[in-house]
């Protein structure tokens, strides 16, 4: 038999069977999908996998040193908008391209495409904040930054040094120990607090913030707001050292008095909702995320394994020639399959039930896509759409979506995290086993993985919060107990 | 073997105890940036004057004269306070063991030294995998060696390194090189155990006295191996017990949603399942150690397992902390980066347990009428 050529180059059908079986139905959102996965592979190329293992490298040589320039090409290159709707200038991409572009970029570099994820992450919290104005003026920044090339990023901040994934939880918040406060005082609130391992603090210009009027209180008294790097009150001290993807700064936020006007307030519990409890919405969201970053985790150490196999050698045979190698591989594209699997699904059901299911107006939604941009940009169009009215209309529409839909959609979401995060420290560490010795040296690409991909378990919920989510959302909901 | 009740050794593990705690106890996040940083030559004096470098060898040359069997129980100890530091020294410890079936004078002039120094050794070597040694081939009374010698430990810092070759036929050989200052690799950057600094040796041209083989024969590496592979064991059951406690105390201290960490089950579970492997892994490890032959396949079963336990534990060592877990400034992220890399030294523990199957294969084979 001739020894197999080692290749992981899959297209988008092979990728993506299920997708690609969706032509005949939706060829319009296939094609689109296509030339999203075309176009976010030829910036992971390009861009990413000849930077990722420097860029590693650097994080530990020179803690302070920033990855300003990825980001200012993530933005000539329009990878901070795809999300955005066309109506605010963006892309208007759905959770789907989203998952494909995060797969792509963490598949060549986890750090770097975390750098992108965590801009999302604080996106889908401004989102849930259903205010269409501050979207609308954030979104614009963001749209304008990569005319300009200049990236304008947005940060989620809501873990703090006394609360982790408990202040991701309904039930643990309620006994969170927070520590970040916002007091009212005429024309905003005047925050005070830290915040900790906030993914992209140092590179953010804005930063999706939570605090709370009563910290006895935390899920009921919530305040959200969007606070922006140089307002007076915040400093970003330090940035985390770090395990791994070292190219994405976990940044500390302290704020001292940090006055936030009410027009920078995206929620506040006087208005009668929490923003806890919109930001356990998000989470829905952004665990799609992760898992799509995990499944580009998974397929990147698949990447590797392969190539290390193909040159590495036992006993005077190509790795790849072992049947034992072939298996190993076999069983990691299988995990890659199992986490994008699980990934489209949830994506899917954020769609169709989650908060991008609030932005998407039937009627409205396709029009925006056909009406040329200029029309989108007009006043009367802008006005109509920034208005308190359309705030409403979300929040409506948000209220309307039933316990029975929202335990869906997160508990199908943390499901796949969890699977996903699993898999890629799973696959990490098959591809050291196949790669040995060879694999532990940094210039190999293998071992990075394997820090990167421990992360991925622990932020955006540790997997065992996510796992009682799960248990709480579709077990304990259906059964007698 | 050895007696772990022997009066000797604990007085032996008293002092590697007390080594630990006071020179590597502390400084560890700072010794794992190498190479970005200066080697922890501050924790060799220390190491020297405890009599730690010298413990296996004989008495004539100022050593202990310990079985190199004691490496196991004094690396336990070491390893837990830094399991970079331990690896450094076994690579002493199996260099100066293999310097001691070489000649006399050789051995003498290396082992000896008037200040603390360091001695190499290829740790990452597969002994059932011997394919692209670097080769060497006799010249009258030298050895010419060509190739490189891959990922020998310590090399970046010590005065001499002993590097594997194939000689002609089957046969290999240990030989001996020294580093003049100036001459030692760099370090190259690694996974874990960064306190062992790692360096490929370029022998191309090099020549070497013939009594610097210090020893040969087709199975050389594989007998150095199973002499130590409880050594390596015994850093990778400290990492566990180290990940252990850290977590379980982490838990003691830590909120969570109003409760401690540790009055979850879930927390339990996992403490749980940590504190099994360890026994069990701890009492298998003993065992093997009072084993009359290192040739029999225990040490290396054993070593295989102790990889994939302590790197499974020191995962979830990281996940019990959460973000703290995962960052550097406590030692939890160190370890399982440590266990994974110290899984692979003496060979990887996949490959190693194919070998165990190869080998049972072959007994079941040759046993059948």
């Amino acid at each position: 038999m001739t020894a197999p050529t080692p290749s992981t180059e899959m297209d988008f059908d092979d990728s993506y069977p299920i997708l690609a079986a969706m032509r005949r139905s939706h060829p319009l959102k296939v094609r689109r999908w296509k030339r999203a996965h075309r176009r976010y592979r030829t910036f992971a190329d390009r861009r990413v996998r000849p930077i990722a293992l420097e860029v590693d490298r650097r994080s530990r040589q020179d803690h302070d040193h920033l990855n300003g320039e990825f980001c200012r090409q993530a933005a000539r290159e329009k990878m901070l908008s795809v999300t955005i709707p066309p109506l605010f200038g963006g892309q208007g991409g759905d959770m789907i391209e989203l998952a494909i572009l995060l797969e792509e970029l963490c598949a060549a570099c986890t750090g770097l495409g975390n750098v992108i994820g965590a801009h999302y992450l604080g996106y889908a919290g401004l989102g849930a904040g259903l205010h269409v104005d501050l979207l609308a003026r954030i979104s614009r920044e963001i749209v304008d930054g990569e005319a300009r090339g200049e990236p304008v990023l947005v940060s989620f901040a809501i873990t703090e040094p006394a609360a982790g994934s408990d202040v991701q939880d309904e039930e643990l918040l309620k006994r969170a120990r927070v520590g970040t406060t916002a007091r009212r005082v005429e024309g905003g609130f005047l925050l005070n607090g830290q915040k900790v391992f906030i993914s992209d603090g140092h590179l953010a210009a804005w930063h999706v913030t939570t605090a709370y009027r009563d910290r006895n209180d935390p899920l009921r008294s919530a305040v959200g707001m969007m606070v922006r790097t140089g307002m007076e009150g915040l400093s970003i001290p330090k940035h985390e050292r770090k395990m791994g993807q070292g190219a994405c700064p976990a940044s500390v936020l302290q704020f001292d008095d940090c006055f936030v006007p009410d027009a920078l307030v995206l929620s506040d519990p006087e208005d009668g909702v929490s923003f806890m409890e919109r930001v356990l919405f998000t989470l829905g969201t952004s665990r799609v995320g992760v898992s799509a970053i995990g499944t580009g985790c998974a397929r990147g150490a698949l990447e590797r394994a392969v190539a290390t196999a193909g040159t590495e050698q036992r006993k005077g045979r190509r790795l790849i020639e072992e049947q034992w190698v072939q298996q190993i591989l076999a069983e990691m594209l299988c995990n890659v399959m199992a986490a994008r699997a699980l990934t489209l699904q949830a994506a899917i059901a954020e769609a169709d039930q989650g908060l991008i299911s609030l932005m998407v107006n039937p009627v409205f939604d396709p029009l925006q896509r056909m009406i040329p941009q200029v029309f989108l940009d007009a006043p009367l169009f802008q006005k109509t759409f920034r208005s308190r009215a359309m705030s409403s209309v979300l929040r409506h529409r948000m209220r309307k979506i039933d316990l029975r839909c929202r335990q869906r959609v997160q508990g199908t979401s943390s499901a796949a995290k969890v699977k996903a995060t699993d898999l890629a420290m799973t696959n990490a560490n098959l591809a050291l086993e196949i790669a040995g010795a060879a694999g532990l040296e940094q210039s190999s690409g293998v071992e990075k993985f394997f820090r990167d991909a421990k992360l991925l378990q622990i932020y955006e919920g540790t997997n065992q919060i996510n796992r009682k989510h799960v248990f709480d959302t579709l077990i304990a909901r259906s059964t007698t107990l | 073997m050895i007696s772990t009740c022997d009066a000797m050794l604990g007085a032996i593990l008293d002092t590697a105890e007390r080594f630990a705690t006071r020179e590597l106890a502390t400084g560890g996040e700072a010794r794992d940036n190498y190479p970005f940083c200066e080697f922890a030559w501050d924790a060799l004096p220390g190491a020297w004057g405890a009599g730690l470098l010298l413990l296996n060898a004989p008495e004539v040359l100022g050593g202990a004269g310990m079985p190199c069997e004691t490496w196991a129980p004094v690396l336990e100890k070491v390893a837990f306070a830094d399991a970079g530091f331990a690896t450094s020294l076994l690579a002493h410890a199996m260099a100066v063991q293999a310097l001691l079936a070489g000649d006399a004078d050789v051995g003498k002039r290396f082992i000896v030294t008037r200040s603390p120094s360091l001695l190499g050794y290829p740790l990452y070597l597969q002994a059932d995998d011997l394919q692209g040694l670097p080769r060497a081939e006799k010249k009258g009374d030298e050895y010419l060696l060509s190739g490189t010698a891959i990922r020998v430990a310590n090399a970046p810092a010590a005065h001499a390194v002993v590097v594997a070759a194939a000689l002609d036929g089957q046969e290999t050989g240990l030989f001996l090189l020294p580093l003049a200052e100036g001459k030692r690799p760099g370090a190259v950057e690694m996974l874990g155990l960064r306190s062992c600094p790692v360096g490929h040796v370029d022998l191309s041209g090099v020549r070497l006295p013939a009594n610097h083989l210090l020893r040969k024969g087709t199975s050389a590496i594989a007998e150095m191996h199973n002499l130590f592979y409880p050594a390596v064991s015994a850093i990778l059951i400290a990492l566990l017990k180290g990940c252990m406690d850290y977590a379980i105390l982490y838990g003691l201290d830590r909120y969570q949603g109003g409760r401690m960490i540790h009055e979850y089950a879930q927390s339990r579970v996992m403490y749980g399942l940590m504190i099994a492997e360890h026994r069990t892994l701890r009492a298998a490890w003993l065992h093997a150690l009072e084993e009359e032959d290192p040739a029999a396949e225990t040490h290396a079963a054993v070593k295989a397992l102790s990889g994939d336990l302590a790197v499974r534990a020191s995962m979830d060592g990281v996940q019990l902390l959460g973000g703290y877990g995962y960052s550097r400034e406590y030692p939890q992220e160190r370890r399982m980066r440590d266990a994974r890399q110290a899984a692979e030294l003496l060979g990887s523990p996949l490959r190693m347990k194919l070998s165990l199957a190869e080998r049972a294969v072959s007994a079941y084979l040759s046993a059948r009428p």
